[in-house]
């Protein structure tokens, strides 16, 4: 009869054991679909079996989860590549829209126009009308560079505000997985093996992937550690290390140019400068954007920028030509004026070209009359300078060109290496997509697998890696040979 | 024949996208898949390169519509490319926690080697 009732009462632990089995199992049902959720299974242990003291049967074990936290990194960082990637999308289409190179607007469309005035000034050196148009013209020309600059001070101003909110993100998902962090400190292993709080922990970092680059250890009490590119600490057990930016001058190498835009810099909570380790995701693209590719452009603390160099080039050619002619023959001969004015220095007198596109302007002193159109010689030509000054559209000397090409073509060359890192960009997007399409096909693959499958997989797959990574090198070196053989467009 | 150069770049291409779709989910079994793909994209491209160099006279048009698709198919190559090293990287960088893992670190510092023991793998 007691052993009757020992195997009933085995029997209904038993039960009990299959009911929590069946109860992870609803649970990972009713989860398929929350973010950062792994499925849980939950280990039946064999009970000792020798009647008639032991009875047998199983008795519920531990509850394991079937997140590969190596999968997950990896799928992170891939998520990371691809945030970067989505953030120089959006970069660059801004930028593209500032140097619109239809010919219809913009700095093109304005060159165009004054070369064209000054050709017909070249046609009737005296009248009134042509050097009137001459004027309008130049002054479209400075107000197209002045917008340009504008427009690209603006685009500074939004990624800077824009890497502000981003960090402010990183700040706020860092500080709800030390609200987990936390909590796990204050209930112990409860929290530590909750799938809930582990799925929320996940998903946390998953939305932190696309912003940052980072790595996360899990630690033995269940916290989790967040180090920024792995090395800056962002979160240690319940201490958060919160990011900031500033805009700032570089000390090392020291700013050349003191009162140029400034280069954004995201600081630890101790005040370092952590710039470098936001070298990826969404932060990185946007650094990268206002330390590099703007500065390159509009100028910065160390460069003078290609838009600047354009304007002072363009101004600074213009006059002297302007300033080489006469306006009358006299006698004495009159000589000319210089034409556009610009900035190039700080109020101490240093030197500064990033204000050229900015400043640039007609000199309001010039009227009609004051533009010299004989070039002296000898010989003496009455429409010479103008005819120079039309010359610019299609330069034929060096001393007409700036880097070696024309204004129009060193435009161009500004909008067309845009419009380049753009389409970079866009196919970067694409490949990144599939690289975290490849780490989410990977970790179910791995989801399950135990260590010794996974190695024997590994081995297996540098073996095919070797057939295949040869056939994709004699594609590419084909696919080459036919680009050749077509030639370039 | 050079004047079809689109439509065989085209049909390479095709086998190149479905040779990124088997790079997707990269098991070995998978990667066997994607090498008979890639073969089949080689002995279509090496037609065309042929093709090319006898016959190197297409029209202004079908010249521009085939470098439009070679670039296209050089982007998918790249592709390739990209994807099958990165699922190497994972399965080199698996291995090489596993090492740590089972047989700690050697003198200058790398993981341990993982014995993987012996297999025999029939090949063909």
């Amino acid at each position: 009869m007691a052993n009757l009732l020992a195997l009933l009462g085995q029997t209904a632990n038993a039960l009990g054991a299959f009911d929590q089995v069946l109860e992870v199992t609803q649970n990972n049902v009713a989860n398929a679909s929350s973010p950062g959720y792994a499925s849980q299974s939950m280990q039946l242990n064999a009970q000792g079996f020798q009647p008639p003291d032991l009875l047998g049967g199983v008795k519920a074990g531990e509850m394991q989860s079937s997140r590969d936290e190596y999968a997950e990194q990896t799928l992170r960082q891939q998520t990371t590549g691809l945030g970067q990637q989505q953030q120089a999308v959006t970069n660059y289409t801004s930028l593209q829209n500032i140097f619109n190179i239809s010919g219809n607007t913009g700095i093109p469309y304005a060159l165009n126009n004054f070369f064209q005035s000054v050709s017909a000034w070249g046609q009737a050196p005296n009248d009134q009308n042509a050097r009137q148009q001459v004027l309008a013209q130049a002054t479209n020309v400075a107000q197209a560079f002045n917008q340009t600059a504008s427009h690209l001070q603006q685009l500074s101003q939004q990624t800077y505000t824009q890497t502000q909110s981003t960090v402010q993100q990183v700040n706020e998902i860092v500080g709800q997985i030390q609200a987990f962090n936390q909590t796990i400190i204050n209930s112990g292993s409860a929290a530590a093996n909750d799938p809930g709080v582990d799925a929320n922990v996940h998903a946390a970092l998953d939305n932190l992937s696309s912003l940052i680059n980072f790595s996360a250890t899990k630690q033995a009490n269940g916290t989790t550690t967040i180090l920024l590119n792995g090395n800056t600490p962002l979160l240690v057990g319940a201490q958060q290390y919160s990011l900031g930016a500033n805009l700032v001058y570089p000390s090392s190498p020291p700013a050349i140019y003191t009162n140029a835009p400034p280069e954004t810099q995201i600081v630890a909570s101790d005040g370092t400068d952590v710039t470098a380790d936001c070298s990826a995701g969404q932060l990185g693209a946007l650094l990268q954007m206002n330390n590099s590719v703007l500065p390159s452009i509009q100028g910065g603390p160390s460069q003078e920028g290609s838009l600047n160099q354009m304007a002072q080039g363009f101004a600074d050619t213009v006059n002297q030509l302007l300033t080489s002619g006469n306006i009358s023959e006299g006698p004495p001969p009159q000589p000319g004026v210089p034409l556009f004015t610009y900035s190039a220095t700080n109020s101490d007198g240093s030197a500064n070209p990033t204000f050229a596109a900015s400043t640039l302007a007609v000199d309001p002193s010039v009227t009609p009359d004051k533009l010299a159109a004989i070039n002296p010689g000898p010989p003496e030509v009455s429409n010479g300078i103008p005819l120079a000054l039309a010359n610019l559209a299609n330069p034929t000397s060096a001393a007409e060109e700036i880097n070696g090409v024309s204004y129009t073509q060193f435009y161009g060359n500004i909008a067309t290496s845009v419009g380049y890192q753009l389409q970079s960009a866009q196919n970067g997007v694409q490949v990144q997509q599939s690289l975290v399409a490849q780490a989410q096909n990977q970790i179910q693959q791995v989801s399950g697998v135990d260590i010794n499958q996974q190695a024997m997989i590994a081995v297996e797959f540098q073996r095919a890696y070797e057939a295949n990574s040869q056939l994709i090198t004699v594609l590419n070196q084909l696919t080459q040979d036919t680009i050749n053989l077509l030639g370039t467009p | 024949m050079a004047q079809d150069i689109k439509a065989e770049l085209s049909e390479a291409r095709i086998q190149v996208m479905r040779a990124i779709e088997q790079l997707m989910a990269p098991a070995p079994a998978s990667l066997d898949e994607c090498a008979a793909i890639l073969q089949n994209a080689v002995e279509l491209i090496s037609v065309s390169c042929s093709g090319l160099r006898e016959d190197p006279v297409l029209t202004p048009d079908r010249r521009s519509a085939a470098q439009e698709e070679a670039r296209e198919l050089g982007r998918a190559v790249r592709q390739a490319r990209i994807l099958l090293d990165a699922a190497l990287e994972f399965h080199l960088q698996w291995d090489r926690r596993l090492g740590a893992l089972s047989g700690g670190y050697t003198p200058d510092g790398n993981p341990a080697a993982v014995g993987h023991g012996f297999r025999v793998v029939v090949l063909g």
